[in-house]
């Protein structure tokens, strides 16, 4: 069994878990939860109607649209079984490194399960956060969902520390590990005029061609779920020649014939014109340098998160020519 | 020892639907709303209790239907799923459609839902809307993917469920918790 260390031990620990005394047994404590959880629903709906919320459902019941949902333990040997397809990607599937706990009975199950939890040995008990916290959880205490035995006999536990062996990963380092690998389009600089020389005080168009779209990521890892957001935010341009300016969207890129280019609209982005020509620069143009920020709010499953923390910023250059204005005399 | 349940079950289970209001199926939603106040104050609330109830519906629905879409995926994480649910009838979601994956399983088909607001309770904190629901899962089967098969002692009919929706501080409605007893049929 140790050598194995693919689905397979998971696939026995399941087993195990609804109970290795066999059917029988399983089946008769079963009724006895059932016939409890007549008492406990009857509890709850009066809860529920004198307005104290629920704290746990009841054990055994099957949820609406699901109602079939105990017909596995009531079928000896059934013959669909997808032992091979079944276990992988979940259980393990956290990058957790598929860890193995154990029970107090020797049975090896995993110490993190993507939808129960962490293993608490002290207990034998799954934990996770309760999803989303519960309104009435009172200020520095948790609400975590604990089961303990057989499937469906969850309940809401409120404690004050997290339970021996949960150790879901910290969102903060998620949220920067996924800052690091978030992709983003640098900006892509087109100017007017580009490829004939500008001339001394005429405005100069500037335009960001990259999109402008806000990037979201996500990633979800032992039970925590976090999620970014890349919002552009604005882009400098300094024009080369010490002067810079600063534009809260992408711009507009010229249009000949729509737009007159000593009078740029409301919504492009224009500098408002090199007050000397070029020729004296190397290379005898200006060199344009385009920064485009972005700020990266990150958020979290366990409330955690923050607007302003990331930030980050792109870059593109570009170069133009400008011209002395000739002044045709005679 | 093969029936599912013990008799009492089901006077037991008729009791609860009539406390909650209801007589199974069909009961008008919004009884429970209190209408004995003045005019202005009443317009309010019963436009706060038109909006309760309208969101528990609502939350409800994308429930079903989040359900059917995450069975049919055999995805048991399906993040519709925590659009709609909150535990502990998440994680008994999840665990439920886990289980059918895990024997090649799952659930397809069309389900009818016919659900009634049978409490409101606006008062409490947190708010809460009590829904009882007359399912009909007969065309609704539990199938192993291999050769489309339905699953031995799956079948279902037309049965009670209950819900119960919550308003969590955000001001979502979620539900929260939800059971289905196959032997109340409606």
């Amino acid at each position: 069994m140790l050598t194995r260390q693919g689905p397979a031990w998971r696939t026995s620990a399941v087993r195990a878990w609804r109970g290795p005394a066999g059917e029988a047994v399983a089946v008769s404590s079963r009724r006895a939860l059932a016939a409890g959880a007549v008492a406990v629903l009857a509890l709850a709906a009066a809860l529920t109607v004198s307005g104290t919320p629920a704290a746990a459902a009841p054990g055994a019941e099957c949820p609406p649209g699901q109602a079939n949902c105990d017909v596995w333990e009531h079928l000896p040997g059934e013959p669909g079984g997808d032992d091979d397809g079944g276990g992988s990607g979940d259980g393990g599937g956290s990058g957790r490194g598929n860890r193995v706990c154990e029970r107090d009975d020797g049975t090896r199950v995993p110490c993190y399960d993507d939808v129960l939890g962490w293993f608490n040995s002290a207990d034998d008990c799954y934990y996770k956060r309760a999803e989303p916290q519960p309104p009435d959880a009172e200020p520095g205490r948790t609400a975590y969902l604990r089961t303990c035995s057989a499937a469906g006999s969850s309940e809401l536990v409120y404690l004050t520390d997290p339970p021996a062996g949960f150790a879901p990963p910290d969102p903060e380092q998620m949220a920067l590990d996924l800052f690091a690998r978030l992709t983003l389009d640098p900006p892509r600089i087109r100017t007017a005029p580009s490829d004939a020389p500008g001339l001394v005080g005429v405005p100069v168009w500037l335009h960001d061609a990259s999109s402008w779209e806000t990037e979201r990521e996500t990633a979800t890892e032992g039970g925590v779920t976090v999620w970014i957001e890349a919002i552009p935010t604005k882009i400098v341009w300094r024009m080369g020649n010490g002067e810079s300016l600063e534009c809260s969207t992408a711009g507009i890129p010229f249009k000949a014939g729509v737009h007159d280019p000593r009078r740029p609209p409301r919504q492009a982005c224009a500098y408002a014109g090199y007050p000397r020509a070029s020729s004296t620069r190397p290379g005898g143009r200006y060199e344009i340098t385009a920064v485009k920020h972005w700020t990266v709010p990150w958020g979290s499953s366990t409330g955690e998160g923050d607007e302003d923390a990331l930030s980050t910023e792109r870059t593109d250059t570009a170069s133009i020519r400008i011209d002395e204005l000739q002044v045709v005399t005679r | 020892m093969r029936t599912r349940q013990p008799a009492y079950l089901g006077s037991a289970l008729l009791a609860v639907a009539l406390l909650l209001g209801g007589t199974g199926c069909g009961n008008r939603p919004g009884s429970a709303a209190p209408r004995d106040t003045g005019p202005g104050p009443a317009a309010s609330a019963d436009a706060r209790v038109a909006e309760a109830e309208e969101s528990a519906l609502a939350a409800y629905a994308g429930y079903l239907a989040a359900v059917r879409k995450a069975e049919q995926a055999g995805d048991p994480l399906d993040p519709q799923l925590r659009k709609y649910l909150a535990d502990p009838l998440l994680t008994r979601v999840r665990l439920t459609i886990r289980d059918a994956k895990e024997h090649g399983a799952m659930r397809t088909g069309k389900l009818v839902s016919n659900p009634t607001v049978t409490a409101i309770d606006l008062d409490s904190d947190p708010a809460t809307v009590s829904i009882q629901d007359c399912i009909d899962a007969t065309g609704y089967r539990l199938v192993y993917k291999k050769d489309r098969k339905v699953v031995p002692g799956s079948a279902s009919g037309r049965h009670l469920a209950t819900a119960t929706a919550t308003r969590y501080p955000d001001g979502r409605w979620l539900i929260n918790i939800g059971a289905s007893y196959q032997d109340q049929p409606c």
